[in-house]
């Protein structure tokens, strides 16, 4: 009896909490006393409490009527912004921005409050733009003092590479210091004007070696004054252009000068005389007679120099390939191989027998020259001498391979 | 620092010469075995019949230096292919033995000119296949079938075939096509080798056409006027061409130039 009064009495106690929630009207009070409240802090002017108030009459049904009244009375009255626009009149920006989003929050539709977010955005976005644009500016700054610091570097950098005796030969580096070669006009004592033509001619010659990709040679006239024009541009171009030439002074080169002078007639016909001059240093000298190295004899003098620019610009040629790239080279003669030059252009003119003996004679003066064998070699199978052909080209591919 | 022969032009050309001179006399012996078997006598015929060492070793020296000379070519262009981001050590030692510039000049010449007169002047050295095969479709397998053996004529000449060979191969390609026997297609090249030779070069190859002994019958069985007269050859000279051929009479040596 005892234990079956004990359970009802649990029983009792635990069904009391349920009937209490369900049968009571706690909120429904709340938020009575919250529309009341919002009225009371109307007449109070204080409207943003005012307003806080009815938005929590909003979530009890009983009293969603009361507070949106209330909401829409402080609306209409201009008043829910209120506090929102005292913020932002004191210049508090951002906090006058989080007053509006609440308003807007408490009353999605409330006009003042999207008008003053938008205008509010739009200022922001100015704003931004004036700061980026001041930005910019430092930007730039940071950005020249870093290209400044870079060019630097690479100068640094080129100095070591071009100077380092175990670098100075790896692949693109050995190509920092190329040749220039600059041809000053060949001096002609009877007149300006063969001394300019064959200037001309010997210049245009070069240039066709440096083009020729089975001879490899690189030379060409001296690039100074490239830059003349940039620099004319602003004032910003002309630092740019300083900078790249005091880069390029600073650089280890080899600016080449050729001076030379038309020889008059002697023992050996007329005559082109070349000195080759390395920053201020006698370097080499080649001369060249029209009985030598010019073919079949001619009495037309400017057709004589025109042909001594041939053995002349093969010269050059060399010493310049001597110096870019001593693999490349066919024979380590420069004289030999200007012979050759000469060789090559009578064979190009259908003339074997004065081509031959120029290979003949190139070879005379160097018998390694592997291009005067090679040559001397295929003439020797197209006169139909397959044995002395077979040992010329032997021994051409042998010393190429060597 | 060593000279790498393979990255320079002059050692292709000197090769190609070797090898197309051991050819032509090759060639030269052999007609003038044939011409022996032709005019002589009992005695003749029975030492006609013998290969005299002098011409298989012309012919072994020609077959070994163009297959030489060939992959080579392969070898070198397969080099300068590797990518310098997926085999940077093959990249710069690509770059220690030639610059930029000079391995592209290398390039262009091996593809255009050098690969495929080295893969004729291999084929024309080469018994002819009875029946044609397919022809290599990559590098790798140019590679492997001038390793093979027996290596396939007909196979290289279809790949040089392929692309528009040079006018300059077209003409080996005439000559060989001559000596396999198909005078049609041989004609077809040499006239296509002609009309695509610069107007300054023409009457020369057209002269060489006409005295080249392989060619002969191909020329012969065209007519050889009317040919040089659709390529703009001077008439004059095509007279001199066409007089030349009726006239000849002594074997001309060369089959290809050097």
């Amino acid at each position: 009896m005892r234990r079956l009064r004990s359970i009802v009495v649990a029983l009792a106690l635990a069904a009391a909490p349920a009937s209490a929630a369900g049968t009571s009207d706690a909120p429904a009070a709340a938020s009575t006393s919250a529309c009341r409240e919002g009225a009371t802090l109307e007449r109070l002017d204080r409207w943003d409490a005012a307003a806080t108030a009815y938005a929590a009459g909003l979530q009890v049904r009983a009293q969603a009527a009361c507070a949106e009244r209330g909401l829409r009375r402080l609306q209409a009255g201009g008043r829910l912004c209120a506090a929102a626009t005292a913020l932002e009149d004191a210049g508090l920006d951002t906090e006058a921005q989080a007053a509006y989003a609440k308003v807007l929050e408490l009353q999605p539709s409330s006009r003042c409050a999207s008008v003053a977010i938008a205008d509010m955005t739009a200022e922001g976005t100015v704003a931004w733009l004036r700061e980026a644009i001041a930005d910019l500016g430092q930007f730039a700054l940071a950005a020249a003092i870093a290209v400044l610091a870079a060019a630097l570097l690479a100068w640094m950098l080129l100095c070591v590479l071009t100077h380092a005796p175990g670098l100075r030969r790896l692949p693109g580096v050995r190509h920092l210091r190329r040749v220039r070669l600059q041809l000053k006009s060949l001096g002609d004592g009877a007149s300006d004007r063969l001394g300019s033509a064959t200037t001309g001619l010997l210049r245009s010659r070069l240039v066709h070696d440096a083009n020729d990709k089975r001879v490899a040679l690189a030379s060409g006239p001296s690039d100074t004054g490239a830059l003349d024009g940039l620099a004319d541009v602003s004032d910003q171009a002309r630092v740019i252009v300083a900078l790249l030439r005091l880069m390029r002074a600073g650089l280890p080169k080899r600016d080449w000068v050729v001076i030379g002078v038309l020889q008059g007639a002697s023992a050996d016909g007329l005559g082109l005389s070349i000195a080759l001059d390395n920053n201020g240093r006698f370097t080499a000298f080649g001369e060249f007679w029209a009985n030598t190295h010019c073919g079949p004899p001619t009495k037309d003098v400017a057709e004589t120099y025109r042909r001594l620019t041939i053995p002349a610009a093969g010269w050059l040629g060399h010493q310049v390939a001597a110096v870019n790239d001593p693999r490349a080279l066919l024979s380590s003669s420069a004289d030999s191989w200007a012979l050759f030059t000469v060789g090559l252009h009578w064979c190009d003119r259908g003339e074997r027998r004065v081509a031959g003996d120029f290979y003949e004679r190139a070879r005379n003066v160097d018998p390694h020259n592997i291009a005067a064998l090679a040559n001397l070699g295929v003439m020797a199978a197209e006169d139909g001498r397959p044995d002395d052909a077979e040992r010329m080209l032997s021994r051409a591919l042998e010393l190429l391979e060597r | 620092m060593t000279r790498d022969p393979h990255y320079v032009l002059d050692w292709y050309a000197i090769k190609f010469s070797l090898a197309a001179l051991n050819a032509n006399e090759w060639v030269r012996l052999r007609d003038r075995r044939a011409q022996d078997w032709r005019k002589g006598g009992f005695l003749a015929h029975v030492t006609a019949v013998v290969v005299p060492d002098g011409e298989r070793r012309r012919l072994e020296q020609a077959r070994c230096q163009a297959q030489e000379l060939a992959l080579a070519c392969v070898d070198t262009l397969i080099e300068l292919d590797v990518s310098r981001w997926r085999h940077p050590q093959v990249a710069y030692a690509r770059a220690r033995k030639a610059g930029r510039e000079r391995r592209r000049a290398l390039r262009s010449h091996l593809e255009d000119a050098m690969l495929p007169s080295a893969l004729v002047l291999l084929a024309g050295v080469l018994e002819p296949d009875p029946k044609p095969v397919a022809s290599p479709r990559s590098r790798g397998e140019l590679r492997a079938a001038l390793t093979a053996d027996p290596i396939r004529p007909s196979a290289l000449v279809g790949l040089v075939e392929q692309a528009l060979p040079a006018a300059r191969v077209q003409y080996s390609l005439a000559c060989l096509y001559a000596t396999w026997g198909d005078s049609r297609r041989s004609q077809a090249l040499l006239r296509s080798s002609l009309a695509r030779t610069p107007r300054s070069r023409r009457v020369g190859l057209a002269h060489r056409a006409v005295t080249d002994p392989t060619l002969r019958p191909v020329v012969e069985a065209g007519d050889a006027r009317s040919l040089l007269a659709q390529l703009d050859v001077e008439p004059s000279a095509a007279d001199a061409v066409v007089t030349e051929t009726e006239t000849e009479t002594e074997t001309e040596t060369e089959t290809e130039t050097t």
